[in-house]
């Protein structure tokens, strides 16, 4: 059976989720413009990392994991106090919030709006598109609204072409498709 | 068999509770394994669907449990503990809710609950709660159960038949044990044996039972030997036993106990007969002097000749016992009359009359007889007895060799010589005897030469002769007492008279032969004559022949040693007993006292004059001093002169005077030879 001590993390783990949640709202007034469609990408944006798996020398826990973003202001703010919060609890590899231009290095990429394909940054990135309007090839995750619900897709083959494991568990939740 | 049954059973039944138990722990713990199995994996499986949100796939995840039927239902819930995906089979409701449980698991209603957190890096993202029933559990108990019951039941009948067998196997030597146990219990017999088998502990336990048999039949056998040998002493001391309870010792003739049963019988036998029947009561005459003179042995050796004389001399089936001491009773049956009684008595006085030769004496008895008859005189044995004994007694006073008839007036006379007997006791313990003097004179020297002391006993104001009582005394065993008493008044008196300014003569005491019979009897003389202060020469000792006669060498020596003394010695009543005359002259004495029956007849036709000549012609040859008792005459006085007597005591000159007239009889300055005036 459980104690409390043993209860301890759960209940942590929970307060720094709606700690995140809150802060987010209280942070500013962008923020509180930021919608909740965009708020959910993106912690489903920061779980992507927990079923994605990079190539040995790219995922060593001991350096972080590069998200880049091309998004809003709002989106990236958002995006960054929650990583903030991710970050605080040392539990998990590192993340280093970077803007997709200035980035040198991007293994993650979430793109709102279609940016230079052949940035050398982006040339080993997972791509995760906001939606299938963005336009950006070589996209291995695509986010869109299936009965008022977002849902996403991943493209196996850029997947497989990208040397990433994608768990299975992310898989069976996501629509697979294939490059045609 | 039962205790092992119930041993083996109570042991199979722990096993297999233990086995039921184990077997029951392990399947429902396999099915609490397996359903947390399952519930890890499905929080495994949905956490990216909570992550995600995607409660489709949720329920996806929970559908795959339709194939295993006995789950019920399936819940995932958010944090928030809203659900999130379920899945229930149908008509299976959802009976707990989150808000009471703890993770784990748990059983209720027959259905095993799982809870568990869904995790992922240890954030906690939403809840499981699964729900099987467990039928399967049961069904899986149920099997268990019969399985074990199964394994019980045939484990019980293969231990009955084994504990059987080996209990068959073992118990065969023992059950034999148990029989040959039995059968040596029952029977007493040691003769069987059992083979011991197998050299195990049943083989030891044989061999030693007959090794312990070997033992006891070993012992059986010297103990029945032991009995025998003891049976045949018993039977040996039985008729021992018998005989002695029966049969004198000493005579082998009946005994008092038989004679009384066999006067008994023989009373019966006269009573249904309507005979008569007579009981003789014979004690000898003076055996007491023979017993004591010539010892026990002899005495003894004569019982047993006359027990034989008595034995010839009544008829076949008469019956003769030895009463006790020289006393034999003689039963006689189917007597015609008292004539032929007093025939049968005769032939006994005469035939024991005959001299005995006993340890080279010739031996000289006498009996007297007394004569009890049924039924005139008693109608049973002790009566009969007492009657016999008391017509003994009767016959005895008649004098040697007499028979008496029984009368009843003779229980009269039995009384008063009881009432004697008393009184005779009663004046030796107070002392009421006295001693009278006779004088003896002595004509040539115109004086009192002697004194005899003569005893009497006061009966209220007169005095009892010593022929009254003294028969009494010896009877009852007071004459040492009285012997010892008149010695040393005899010497006490005479000192008091010479204190008394008298001329003192010599006082001759009387002591009959028991006196001395005693080996301190000169001691005792000695004693008188010195407690007194009496010199020798003033005591005279007189003794009867029966005195030497009953122990010649003995006599002897004692009155060697009195005349060494100084004490004269004389023979009393001389010429009425058998003395041989061989031995007057080697006998120290110094005087011969003639009978008075002699002295009696003196001068008259048919009387002993020959005899008392006789007597003092050898006593004057002897050179004894010659006294004659009994004188009464002038005439009897001078016979005895003429024939050389000198020494006279008799009533002539005076009779018996006490001690007052003595001295006055003493002191007379001129002796008158004449009668006393009295």
């Amino acid at each position: 059976m459980f104690t409390r001590l043993q209860y301890y993390p759960v209940w942590c783990a929970l307060l720094i989720i709606c700690c995140l949640i809150f802060s987010a709202k209280a942070t500013s007034a962008e923020q509180v413009a930021l919608s909740k469609e965009n708020k959910i990408k993106a912690a489903y944006l920061l779980n992507f990392t927990k079923y994605i798996h990079w190539p040995a020398a790219q995922s060593l826990v001991s350096t972080p994991l590069h998200l880049c973003l091309a998004s809003t202001v709002a989106f990236y703010d958002f995006m960054a106090d929650i990583i903030a919060r991710y970050n605080a609890s040392g539990l998990n590899r590192h993340i280093q919030l970077e803007d997709v231009i200035n980035a040198e290095n991007c293994e993650l990429t979430y793109l709102q709006h279609k940016v230079n394909p052949t940035l050398r940054q982006l040339r080993h990135s997972l791509l995760v598109l906001d939606s299938e309007a963005v336009g950006q090839p070589h996209n291995a995750i695509t986010f869109y609204i299936s009965h008022r619900k977002i849902r996403f897709s991943i493209n196996i083959d850029v997947i497989d072409a990208l040397n990433i494991r994608v768990s299975s568990e992310l898989l069976k939740l996501a629509r697979i498709e294939h490059n045609l | 068999m039962l205790g092992i049954i119930a041993i083996n059973l109570l042991t199979l039944a722990i096993a297999s509770g233990l086995l039921y138990s184990a077997f029951v722990d392990d399947y429902r713990d396999n099915l609490i394994d397996i359903m947390q199995s399952k519930a890890n994996l499905l929080s495994a499986t949905s956490s990216s669907a909570l992550l995600f949100n995607d409660n489709q796939a949720a329920d996806n995840i929970l559908a795959s449990l339709a194939q295993y039927p006995a789950m019920r239902f399936a819940q995932i819930y958010d944090l928030d503990k809203a659900p999130f995906a379920q899945y229930s089979r149908a008509g299976q409701p959802v009976d707990f809710s989150l808000d009471t449980l703890q993770p784990g698991w748990f059983f209720s209603q027959e259905n095993i609950y799982i809870f568990s957190l869904i995790q992922q890096d240890n954030d906690v993202l939403g809840y499981l709660l699964l729900s099987a029933d467990t039928q399967s559990f049961r069904d899986r108990q149920q099997r268990y159960g019969r399985i074990v019951i199964w394994v019980f039941v045939l484990s019980l009948l293969l231990a009955y038949l084994l504990n059987w067998r080996l209990q068959k196997r073992m118990l065969a030597p023992i059950t034999q044990l148990s029989k040959l146990v039995s059968y040596v219990a029952q029977k007493g017999e040691y003769n069987k044996r059992l083979v011991p088998g197998a050299a195990d502990e049943i083989g030891n336990l044989i061999t030693g039972v007959n090794s312990m048999l070997n033992t006891i039949e070993e012992h059986q056998k010297q103990l029945k030997d032991h009995n025998e040998q003891l049976e045949g002493v018993v039977e040996l001391r039985t008729e021992q036993l018998f005989n002695r309870a029966n049969y004198d010792a000493l005579t082998q003739l009946p005994n008092r106990h038989l004679l009384t049963d066999r006067i008994t019988h023989g009373i019966e036998n006269a009573r249904c007969g309507n005979s008569q029947l007579a009981l003789m009561f014979l004690d000898l005459d003076r055996f007491k002097v023979i017993n004591d003179s010539l010892g026990h042995a002899v005495g003894d050796q004569l019982l047993v000749k006359l027990a034989a004389e008595l034995t010839q001399s009544v008829r076949k089936n008469d019956t003769v016992g030895r009463w006790g001491g020289d006393e034999f009773v003689i039963l006689l049956e189917y007597v015609e009359d008292k004539d032929n009684i007093e025939k049968i008595a005769q032939k006994i006085i005469h035939d024991i009359t005959q001299p005995f030769m006993v340890g080279g004496h010739q031996l000289h008895v006498s009996a007297s007889i007394g004569v009890a008859r049924y039924p005139q005189d008693g109608i049973d044995a002790a009566n009969l007895l007492v009657h016999a004994d008391t017509s003994m007694y009767k016959a005895k006073e008649l004098g040697p060799g007499n028979c008496y008839f029984f009368t009843y007036a003779m229980l009269d006379d039995s009384i008063e010589r009881l009432s004697l007997e008393t009184q005779v006791r009663n004046a030796t313990l107070n002392q009421e005897f006295t001693l009278f003097y006779q004088p003896k004179i002595s004509l040539s020297q115109q004086s009192v030469v002697g004194l005899e002391a003569l005893i009497r006993m006061k009966k209220g104001d007169q005095y009892l002769s010593p022929a009254a009582f003294l028969p009494v005394a010896e009877d009852v065993g007071l004459m040492p007492i009285i012997n010892l008493w008149v010695l040393n008044e005899a010497c006490q008196q005479n000192v008091a008279w010479r204190k008394a300014g008298l001329t003192i003569v010599p006082i001759a005491v009387n002591l009959p032969v028991s006196f001395f019979m005693d080996q301190q009897c000169v001691e005792h003389i000695r004693r008188a004559l010195y407690e007194a202060g009496l010199a020798p020469e003033f005591l005279e000792v007189e003794i009867t022949e029966n005195t030497f006669m009953a122990s010649t060498e003995q006599a002897v020596e004692v009155f060697r040693q009195l005349r060494e003394l100084g004490v004269n010695v004389a023979i009393d009543d001389f010429g009425t007993g058998y003395s041989c005359l061989a031995y007057l002259k080697d006998l120290p004495i110094c005087t011969l006292k003639i009978d008075g029956t002699f002295v009696t007849g003196l001068g008259e036709e048919g009387g002993n004059d020959g005899i008392v000549q006789t007597i003092i012609t050898l006593g004057g040859g002897l050179g004894l001093e010659l006294v004659a008792e009994c004188v009464e005459t002038q005439s009897q006085v001078n016979i005895l002169t003429a024939m050389g007597c000198n020494v006279f005591q008799g009533y002539y000159f005076s009779p018996p005077l006490n001690a007052t007239d003595t001295a006055d009889y003493l002191s007379k300055p001129v002796l008158k030879l004449r009668r006393h005036p009295s």
